[in-house]
């Protein structure tokens, strides 16, 4: 019986590592992880020089543990162990009560001093209205609802420190979000807002240009999704929270969008559902991240280009009553001066909109406002 | 290559040994050799010729010291000649950069070739050995090369002296309670350092890296002192385990430091390995403790100096040996006598308030002054942030403070045999399910001892 035990034991120890070797070997490599939403590493080309500048055992490393048999179900597996550590954070991502909510860490002033030079440079060299918007993150509007003394940035001195050092004008958020904010403004498994609080940023939006009327009604919204796993699902690993729903307030008839993925042009509606049966739902408005795409709505209005991170894509569908064409420029993908492409283009004004932990950190932003 | 990595335990692993237990018994050194210096080469491949430098060395002076030793003088000039060569090694790689920053000479900037503290001592035990007569000289070079390069304890120890494992070396059996054994204390050690040691250390690295309140710097030293324990004991256990599958017995490391009631007791349970070193190496050739009290003082502050440098080429490594060694001296000539008087709380209190004062100064070697006057009142003495570390921390903090003590090896032995029977296997795989899940989702993997 003694006998039995050591000889279980070491056979299932020896099993154990063997079986995940085996299982490595016997399933195929996946290029991508919808689940985590990244490409996944793959295996490293051996070569003497890779060897010997230690590189090829650090990249065996990182393919192994992308490739890994389970890899989901064992990324879920820490996460659960975390929670019954009583850890309220796993990966970034804080879980508070049923919401995720994105960490945001106190940034460096340096790239937020930058890119506020760069946009004061930009408005004197332009003499088309500009906006910049910067859009406080659900840290910020469910402070409360974080753990106990969990550290976050301070958006507010961030906010306030960007009104008082910006010549573009800035369209500040903090009044409309904070008035509606039991309407669950931002997704709970997701760090991007919902389409209600992207509704009630447009709204401040057109109501600071003046085109309070061209907002769309809120009606019943069209429920494209009610499955939704965000992003921080994924990177947080925490598999117990309710799916979010994905809503649309704007019928989207009659825009096209012209959207350049990679080089040429597609053409797409307001909404994709190409990605509605995929892990990355919110990439369902606009198609996603593209480094360009031109909104044509059909309405008057004039042109508007929105410099923007992906927190744009749920927002320009209620500007389509408001612009005739709204111009979608990524700065992290398309290096084109703003000025060049604003005079080829006829731009009538300029919003500049990125969630403020992007708007602190983007090191593209100056490249583009040369 | 990290024993706490997935190409380790998953590809590396497997397949030595494997690979090891099929092979014949007088294969396995070879093959042990040509493993090692995988297992180092993956690390380090450009410093591989420092291994094969240091088996060349040792080889050739432990034999030229056997030929001599009728004639004492010349084999002297040998264990000379090894001890310097060893000692060389690890003055330029680990010293010169410290020295020649005082005196004005060009720094090389190099790295740190991995374990080069750990297998310099080890190798310099054998010349040592062999001369004094404690261990048979080795005439086999492969023999010799896989103590040398011998991958469980290469780079983080135990430091196995070379008669501690002559006689394996030449001939070892695996008997089912030494793998059972093995395969039950490297499961235990992957535990302590994936699950214990990288969570409170993230912790340590969170707080040292921010703005510090008194609480927050207590909090972080405590986290500190765990996560050091945790991880080097890990190590060490991960070691010992190893070492069992392939049929070598090294000796224990450590034994629940944290239960000392005095410093010259913590350093007897706290990486025993290089205390023993020390102690037959530097300390009894000295004159240890019979030659009068000053001497032994002096001796003593010799030792922990040595010691404490040894850790690392910073001013804070030697302050915090020489530290050491002012205490253990005060405690032999007066303070011993007054603390073993003392309740025993008393005696607890005063090392765990000397452990978390030294090892701030040990793990910060730029920012130690700075900490500790955050430590004894400077600044503010709490915030939310410190209390949110606390409150998410409190249960990690229990267990592991748990862990340090001989409660659960207690606890388990205690079991009935029938279930700590059942138990046993069912407790080994969850360990490891649950560590390949923290492994495989890491961002934070270090290992504190590689640095040494």
């Amino acid at each position: 019986m003694k006998t039995l035990t050591k000889i279980l034991t070491i056979s299932l120890f020896g099993a154990f590592l063997g079986l995940f070797l085996a299982l490595h070997l016997i399933l195929p490599d996946r290029d991508f992880s919808p689940l985590e939403n990244r490409v996944l590493a793959q295996k490293p080309a051996f070569s003497t020089g890779a060897v010997l500048d230690g590189s090829f055992f650090d990249d065996l490393e990182e393919y192994i543990a992308d490739q890994f048999p389970l890899r989901d179900g064992l990324m879920s597996l820490k996460a659960d162990c975390e929670r019954l550590w009583g850890r309220k954070e796993n990966n970034g991502v804080y879980l508070a009560g049923d919401r995720l909510i994105e960490r945001v860490d106190e940034p460096d002033e340096t790239r937020l001093n930058n890119n506020l030079a760069a946009l004061n440079r930009f408005k004197q060299q332009i003499d088309i209205p500009a906006y910049l918007m910067p859009v406080p993150t659900a840290a910020w509007l469910y402070a409360d609802e974080l753990p106990a003394g969990a550290p976050t940035a301070d958006q507010d001195a961030l906010l306030d420190q960007i009104r008082a050092g910006s010549l573009v004008g800035v369209v500040d958020l903090r009044e409309t979000l904070a008035a509606h904010r039991d309407e669950n403004l931002f997704y709970r498994t997701d760090h991007h807002w919902t389409s209600r609080g992207a509704y009630y940023a447009a709204e401040a939006f057109l109501n600071r240009i003046g085109k309070g009327g061209a907002l769309p009604a809120l009606g019943e919204p069209t429920v494209l999704a009610d499955d939704f796993n965000g992003t921080l699902f994924s990177s947080s690993g925490y598999r117990h929270i309710t799916p979010d729903t994905i809503e649309a307030y704007v019928s989207g008839e009659g825009v096209t969008v012209e959207t350049w993925r990679n080089g040429s042009p597609e053409t797409i509606g307001l909404y994709d559902e190409r990605f509605l049966t995929e892990k990355d739902k919110y990439s369902a408005f606009l198609g996603g991240n593209t480094p360009l795409s031109i909104v044509r709505t059909g309405s008057e209005g004039g042109r508007l280009l929105i410099v923007r991170d992906s927190f744009a894509d749920s927002f320009v569908p209620f500007l389509t009553e408001a612009y005739s064409e709204i111009h979608l420029f990524d700065a992290r993908y398309y290096k084109l001066p703003l000025t060049q492409y604003i005079a080829e283009n006829e731009i009538d004004a300029v919003l500049f909109l990125y969630s403020l932990p992007d708007l602190c950190t983007d090191p593209n932003l100056a490249v583009v406002c040369k | 290559m990290l024993f706490s990595s997935l190409t380790f335990l998953f590809l590396y692993l497997p397949l030595v040994l494997a690979i090891y237990h099929l092979i014949p018994l007088r294969a396995r050194n070879l093959f042990l050799l040509l493993a090692n210096l995988v297992f180092y080469g993956a690390g380090e491949p450009v410093y591989l010729w420092i291994m094969v430098a240091s088996i060349a060395i040792d080889y050739t002076h432990g034999w030229l010291i056997d030929r001599f030793r009728s004639r004492d003088r010349l084999a002297r000039w040998f264990v000379a000649e090894s001890v310097i060569l060893n000692l060389g090694l690890l003055f330029f790689f680990k010293y010169w950069d410290f020295f020649a920053g005082y005196l004005g000479l060009p720094q090389f900037g190099l790295p740190l070739p991995l374990g080069i503290s750990f297998f310099t001592f080890q190798t310099m035990s054998y010349s040592i050995d062999v001369y004094r007569g404690d261990a048979p000289v080795q005439r086999n070079v492969i023999a010799f090369g896989t103590y040398v390069t011998l991958f469980p304890q290469l780079i983080a120890g135990p430091i196995v002296r070379y008669q501690a494992v002559a006689h394996e070396l030449a001939e070892r059996r695996t008997s089912l309670i030494d793998l059972y054994e093995g395969v039950v204390r490297f499961t235990i050690g992957l535990c302590k350092k994936v699950l214990l040691a990288n969570t409170i250390g993230v912790l340590w690295e969170t707080l040292s890296a921010g703005p510090v309140t008194t609480g927050g710097a207590w909090l972080g030293a405590l986290a500190f002192c765990l996560q050091l324990y945790f991880d080097f004991s890990g190590y060490s256990d991960m070691a010992i385990g190893l070492g069992l599958l392939l049929g070598f017995h090294f000796p224990e490391n450590f034994n629940y430091p944290f239960l000392a009631r005095s410093a010259s007791e913590f350093w007897r349970r706290w990486h025993m390995t290089l205390g023993g070193w020390f102690r037959s190496y530097v300390y009894i050739p000295l004159g240890g403790n019979r030659k009068g009290t000053a001497r032994t003082i002096l001796n003593l502050l010799i030792v922990w100096s040595l010691t404490g440098f040894w850790h690392g080429a910073d001013w804070n490594f030697l302050i915090w040996g020489l530290g050491f060694g002012v205490l253990i001296a005060l405690e032999r000539v007066w303070l011993g006598g007054v603390l073993d008087r003392a309740p025993r709380w008393v005696g607890h209190v005063y090392m765990i308030f000397i452990l978390l004062v030294g090892m701030s100064v040990f793990a910060l070697p730029d920012g130690w002054a700075h900490w500790l006057a955050v430590m004894f009142g400077k600044g503010p003495a709490w915030s939310a942030a410190t209390g949110y570390y606390l409150a998410s921390y409190l249960p990690a903090l229990a267990v592991l403070c748990v862990g340090a003590t001989p409660l659960p090896a207690w606890c388990y032995r205690r079991l009935p045999p029938r279930v700590r029977r059942g138990v046993t296997p069912v407790l080994v795989v969850l360990g490891l399910l649950v560590c390949t899940a923290y492994l495989v989702d890491a961002s934070y993997n270090p290992f504190l001892y590689f640095r040494f």
